[in-house]
């Protein structure tokens, strides 16, 4: 009957290269569910989801992009604004990582000051099993992940959406570094163009129905 | 009170169901079919008939009749019960859902849920179901949840108009506020599901008060009243077009025509549960069927005109009989039958109309191949009708004699307007389509033999780095292209479908072809469902087209259909910053043609470029729900005089018809939301014709507007 005393609306938007798993990570995150063949993202989509991190709960506004190197041009349409980030890439291909450092930079230079990034390895379940054999389809070891992360001030998983394997893990990392913002519904009236917080005074009827398992 | 007493609504629509659908079900109706006779009604009947029916259909064993009826009897009875539990637990969740997320207490919901107030008597409950069920077939169809007199307010004139009928005819009134009452307990429901992300009115709790309507732009009432006509503004003067707009003013979906058809010839649906298209009925899907089974489960009136009449009996004695049951009086009432007149009026005309467009096409066909006398050499290389039937607005002469139209088609641009209306009014039919797609899209200009077998051979031994790179991309994206569809991806064995590899030579081959363009993401969708459409023609009767053919039409509509910025290409790397800046222009159109959505969405801080941008960049695969209309607005398309402008027409008539949903959403993201839920099939249904028309209309008032220049 009663709701959590403040909600915070958070603006995250997903980069990487395509086919690294940007939308399965969503789809597990929102729907804890996994398409084996997810349709390529055309544009950009959109999916909410509420996250409870401490005694707040977050609201997050997931844009997930398109991955191909043609639509890169878009993506500052889709992060203008953003509270947070993830840069995903694919732990099986090293052409992923180097365009993660990309998206990393692109961020810092032109993404708000206050972003909160994290740099996500996915498809970890591919490498679950391996014991660092030689044919390991691993190809960006947790090291490099790990030290980029660190140079750059980064949140860092491997995670993986098929298995969930530390996918809400992200968004509740990502959660507990958002600054403290006043309570949303204090922001009425928000004017285009304004940061990504809005109006939640309307009645408590969401697209989503449940939150997340976190 | 009971729980079963809290939804009347859901109640009375569930067991309404089997007039339709149950009866194709289990033993209740194959028994009934075997015998033929055993009708609802036996009681109405006289001792002669039933006697007649004993001898005639049961050997003279009486018994064997009174065990049919009691076999039949508790065959509804199982479903009375399966219905009722299916409500109550339905009933349930949404009390649960009501207090989980409505904040709404056990004791509220039950409290309005009290005041509903059911109507008890039946035949003005079925009366009032069969005017909404022609209702909703016969307004826009965008969303058929929403109570429209709620959500959109009504001409002044139409107004008018139904004030004169209801004089007229004095039941109507009555049946009114008995829908009204049905509708409004179907808002309260729809209350329930918006925490489910469905769009809710946002005045759906202030019927009563007019004064709180929106102000709506004068002329969205006229577009309201003529939203089938093609040339609006001129409609008045010309006879001719306004008793074919009184034609298709009631006709029903066009998508309907193709319904039920058992469509593919190596898979069936015996393998798979497809649909028509080769969808798998996976559950966005499902819910699609729910929402519109008061249309999928009508009759396919091309498929036998018999089994309409038929039906319409089947609804007849039905009725008779829940009337029977009910007050013992005799027969139906005036207000059941007239309902049932306007049904079968509504049906005829339906037919009429379906049956008249396919006269037309088959004329305008005929007419073109056999005796299209192309003018000049030139001509003949173009094909009869030629890159966007321009050779039609050459040689409108000889198409000039067709019904006796001598005086209206007096210049040499009207055949192709006739075209042009045709396909606003109903789309190229199937069996035309494959034909007419090859000429309109001037692949048949464009095919040069032998070169799509070079070009795929190229395109496998490369070693040019930018073809290497789209040719990896489009491996990436093959096998996620269409899953849900057996063309593409075989469900059972988890493999490529039939033509998956055709899908993958012809992505390769463009790749070669144009390798500053190489492969975007979202073209794999455009041919994936180019390909679909073409199966579907050939399916009809249209002309089968070979894998290499299948190719040249795709180059031709990404190079000739597709709106070009700046002289450069569509999916050009290049062009999707000039797409963008395009997408904000879309924004100024949209303030001046629907200015109350305009300020809804700007009130909500919605950016409506990066909606837009998806939307053209899937070429509106991923704007509307059914494939059948994105075949008409690509059918549209290819005689697109400025397709950049068809673009932005087509994602305005979008918008139109999504603006009750959108309108009732007070927060940006259910906004951002719903439209994301359009590209799982889950949009509201529009009848296609309504779509090209309103398309249409908004084409010519974007010519009418001054642009500020973008800051």
């Amino acid at each position: 009957m009663s709701f959590a005393p403040s909600t915070t609306s958070v603006k995250l938007v997903l980069l990487g290269e395509a086919a690294v798993g940007k939308s399965s990570l969503v789809l597990r995150f929102v729907s804890n569910d996994f398409q084996e063949n997810k349709e390529p993202t055309i544009g950009a989509a959109f999916l909410t989801q509420k996250c409870t991190v401490g005694d707040r709960t977050i609201k997050y506004e997931i844009w997930d992009t398109a991955g191909q190197e043609r639509f890169a041009s878009l993506a500052p349409m889709y992060y203008r604004n953003a509270q947070a980030a993830l840069v995903v890439y694919d732990i099986t291909k090293p052409a992923s990582f180097i365009k993660a450092r990309h998206w990393v930079k692109e961020l810092h230079e032109q993404a708000s000051k206050d972003i909160t990034i994290a740099l996500v390895g996915n498809k970890y379940d591919l490498v679950a099993d391996d014991n660092d054999s030689d044919d390991s389809l691993r190809k960006v070891s947790m090291e490099e992940g790990k030290a980029l992360a660190e140079e750059e001030g980064l949140l860092f998983f491997e995670t993986s959406a098929k298995s969930s394997h530390n996918v809400n893990e992200v968004f509740v990392a990502i959660g507990s570094k958002i600054p403290e913002a006043k309570p949303v519904t204090e922001e009425l009236g928000s004017r285009p163009g304004n940061v990504g917080r809005i109006d939640l005074s309307g009645p408590a009827l969401r697209s989503n129905l449940s939150d997340c398992a976190c | 009170m009971p729980r079963s007493d809290l939804f009347p609504e859901l109640a009375v629509k569930s067991q309404s169901k089997p007039i339709h659908a149950l009866r194709s079900k289990d033993g209740y109706s194959s028994s009934q079919e075997i015998n033929g006779l055993v009708s609802d009604n036996l009681h109405n009947s006289s001792d002669a008939q039933i006697a007649k029916l004993v001898n005639l259909k049961f050997n003279s064993n009486a018994f064997a009749l009174i065990r049919q009826l009691s076999q039949d009897l508790s065959a509804k009875e199982t479903e009375l019960i399966l219905l009722r539990e299916e409500k109550s637990r339905r009933e349930n969740e949404l009390l649960r859902l009501c207090n989980e997320f409505g904040n709404l207490s056990y004791v509220e919901v039950d409290r309005r849920l009290n005041a509903l107030k059911p109507e008890k008597n039946v035949h003005k409950v079925v009366s009032a179901m069969v005017l909404d069920a022609m209702a909703i077939s016969d307004s826009q169809g965008s969303n058929e949840r929403l109570p429209k007199d709620v959500q959109r307010p009504k001409p002044q004139s139409r107004n008018k108009r139904t004030a004169l009928r209801r004089t007229q005819q004095p039941f109507h009134k009555e049946e009114k506020s008995a829908s009204t009452q049905n509708r409004k307990s179907l808002a309260e429901a729809t209350d329930i599901r918006s925490s489910v992300g469905l769009p809710v009115s946002p005045n759906l709790h202030d019927t009563q008060n007019p004064k709180e309507e929106p102000i709506w732009p004068r002329w969205l009432h006229w577009l309201n009243q003529s939203e089938e006509s093609v040339d609006l503004p001129n409609k008045s003067t010309d006879i001719q077009n306004k008793s074919s707009i009184e034609n298709s003013r009631n006709k029903s979906v066009v998508e309907l025509e193709s319904m039920g058809d058992s469509f593919s010839p190596i898979l069936t649906s015996t393998i798979f549960d497809a649909d028509k298209f080769g969808f798998v009925n996976d559950k966005p899907l499902q819910n699609l069927k729910c929402k519109t089974s008061s249309l999928q489960d009508m009759p396919s009136p091309v498929e036998s005109p018999v089994s309409i009449s038929k039906s319409a009996t089947e609804i007849n004695l039905t009725l008779a009989n829940v009337e029977n049951s009910e007050s013992g009086k005799a027969l139906t009432t005036l207000a059941l039958s007239q309902s049932l007149d306007k049904l079968k009026l509504l049906n005829e005309q339906y037919l009429a109309t379906s049956e008249m467009h396919l006269k037309q096409w088959d004329i305008l066909m005929r007419q073109a191949q056999t005796s299209g006398s192309p003018k000049s050499d030139q001509d003949v290389s173009l094909g009869t009708f030629g890159l966007k039937a321009q050779n039609l607005k050459k040689q409108g002469s000889s198409l000039r004699k067709m019904f006796g139209h001598e005086d209206e088609l007096s210049d040499d641009s009207k055949s192709f307007k006739f075209l042009q209306r045709l396909i606003y009014e109903s789309g190229i039919p199937p069996k035309h389509r494959n034909y007419l797609w090859f000429e309109l899209s001037g692949a048949k200009n464009r095919a040069i033999a032998g070169e799509y077998q070079r070009l795929l051979a190229n395109s496998q031994g490369t070693s040019d780095p930018t073809l290497i790179e789209s040719i990896d991309q489009i491996k990436l994206d093959l096998h996620r292209t269409l899953p849900s569809n057996i063309y593409f991806n075989n469900q059972k064995t988890n493999g490529p479908g039939p033509q998956f590899a055709a899908l993958k030579n012809i992505l390769m081959a463009f790749a070669a072809y144009e390798p500053n363009i190489g492969y975007c993401q979202g073209m794999n969708k455009l041919l994936g469902n180019v390909m679909l459409g073409v199966n579907e023609s050939h399916s009809h009767g249209g002309s089968k087209v070979s894998e290499e053919n299948l190719f040249w039409l795709y180059v031709s509509i990404v190079e000739d259909i597709l709106p070009c910025y700046s002289e450069l290409n569509f999916f050009h790397p290049k062009a999707m910053m000039l797409l963008r800046e395009d997408s904000l222009i879309l924004r100024q159109y949209l303030n001046k043609l629907m200015p109350q959505l305009g300020k809804h969405l700007e009130s909500l801080g919605v950016e409506l470029e990066l909606v837009v941008i998806s939307w053209w960049i899937g070429v509106f695969t991923e704007a509307v729900s059914s494939i059948d209309l994105w075949l008409k607005l690509l059918d549209g398309l290819l005689i697109a005089d400025n397709p950049r402008i068809k673009f932005h027409a087509y994602t305005l008539a979008a918008f139109y018809f999504y603006q009750r949903a959108l309108c009732g959403f007070k927060e940006r993201d259910s906004i951002y939301g719903f439209i994301n839920l359009l590209k799982t099939g889950n949009g509201p249904n529009i009848k296609s014709n309504e779509f090209m028309s309103i398309a249409a209309s908004f084409e010519k008032q974007i010519h009418t507007i001054e642009l500020k220049s973008p800051s």
